[in-house]
């Protein structure tokens, strides 16, 4: 596992790196981590994954940074990777304004007006939420726990359930579609990606959010969502009964994903 | 609708043994029919109501069509409706046969709920 490193270095790193944004830095700049490192989770391979949340952040010059588009949000934010000793890690640098975006963009009386929220949240925007949910301050301890207290008290579990919703409603779908047309495999695949979605709804509603499969069957042991225990999750995860009828299979799949939206109040 | 036919007998079939013989098989027939929801619904709770959306089509649940919804989540005959609606309110399944088919044949009716061919 990566060796933790001295949160007082990474400050005094973090200021030179992220002094390329902002003439003026605050102090301290408002810095979490996120992830793996910070969930218990990480192995020897793990990154250290860093979040800046800066009220002004002019585009750097240094050419160290990859730009990502947002989508929620406006804009773009920064990104560049760390390694520096054993603190090899990921940064991602966000304007106030953008993480506002956010924030007001998770807001239940749009779901319930059928728009799809949610769904406009690129995947960095999803992990942003998700890991600042589970956040450990850097720095700035006060402006981190803000953030996340405002986050907390957000819609933000609902509409980002909705979104997991939605996406596997349109899987759901591609699987009787395919299913009709005998194209089993298919079906299959389409199988998967709805209950891991309607998985991540049920995450959702216990404050895990995230754009990837990668830890999912670590939330599910660890948040205990309501409407599947761990075995019937993983049961259909690893397509236990798949071979003794892969129809049924389907089947019987798609109709737990119906059953786990019907247990979530939105 | 096939979930509210008639028993062959009160169709006024004869009581020649081969026809009481077919009007069996026609209700064993009967019961073995089984449902199953229409898995493309698009299933959402609010407020702590059931709403059901399938293409152009919205429909809202009440306790007892969301019992059956959630029983429907496996292929089911009438008669495994009829006993858990019966059982949930202590009743005989005598005094909810009608209601439960009548009301399977709405959702049939709807598209939410389908006739099953495989078992």
């Amino acid at each position: 596992m990566t060796a933790r490193p001295n949160p007082e270095d990474v400050t005094a790193q973090l200021r030179r790196t992220l002094s390329v944004f902002a003439a003026e830095l605050p102090q301290p700049p408002t810095v979490f981590e996120g992830g793996s490192t910070v969930r218990g989770w990480a192995n020897q391979h793990s990154d250290l994954d860093l979040y800046a949340i800066l009220p002004q952040v002019h585009e750097p010059a240094d050419g160290l940074f990859t730009t990502i588009p947002c989508g929620a949000a406006d804009g773009y934010f920064y990104r560049r990777t760390l390694e520096e000793g054993d603190a090899k890690g990921d940064l991602q640098v966000w304007r106030e304004t953008q993480v506002e975006a956010l924030l007001s963009a998770m807001d239940l009386t749009e779901v319930h007006e059928n728009r799809a929220v949610g769904v406009s949240l690129t995947n960095y925007e999803v992990d942003f939420l998700g890991r600042l949910w589970h956040g450990r301050a850097v720095s700035s301890p006060d402006g981190v726990a803000e953030w996340q207290r405002r986050l907390h008290a957000s819609d933000a579990r609902q509409v980002m359930a909705d979104r997991s919703l939605r996406l596997a409603d349109n899987a759901l779908e591609d699987a009787v579609g395919q299913l009709e047309t005998g194209d089993t495999r298919s079906a299959t695949l389409a199988a998967q990606r709805a209950h891991g979605h309607a998985v991540d709804a049920a995450l959702a509603v216990c404050g895990e959010f995230s754009a990837s499969s990668k830890w999912r069957a670590r939330r599910v042991e660890e948040a205990r969502p309501a409407p599947f225990t761990f075995d019937e999750y993983w049961a259909v995860e690893t397509m236990r009964d798949y071979h003794e009828d892969p129809v049924a299979w389907i089947e019987d799949v798609l109709a737990s994903c119906q059953t786990i939206a019907a247990s979530i109040e939105l | 609708m096939t979930a509210t036919a008639q028993h062959p007998q009160q169709a006024g079939h004869a009581h020649h043994a081969q026809d009481v013989h077919h009007a069996q098989d026609a209700h064993d027939a009967h019961d073995a029919e089984r449902f199953r929801r229409t898995l493309r619904t698009r299933v959402r709770r609010v407020g702590g109501v059931l709403h059901l959306s399938l293409d152009d089509r919205d429909l809202v649940l009440d306790d007892t069509a969301e019992l059956l919804w959630h029983r429907l989540a496996a292929p089911v005959t009438l008669a495994d409706l009829t006993e858990t609606v019966a059982a949930e309110y202590g009743i005989s399944p005598d005094e909810v046969r009608d209601d439960v088919a009548e009301a399977v044949a709405g959702l049939v009716a709807e598209g939410f709920v389908r006739q099953r061919c495989r078992p």
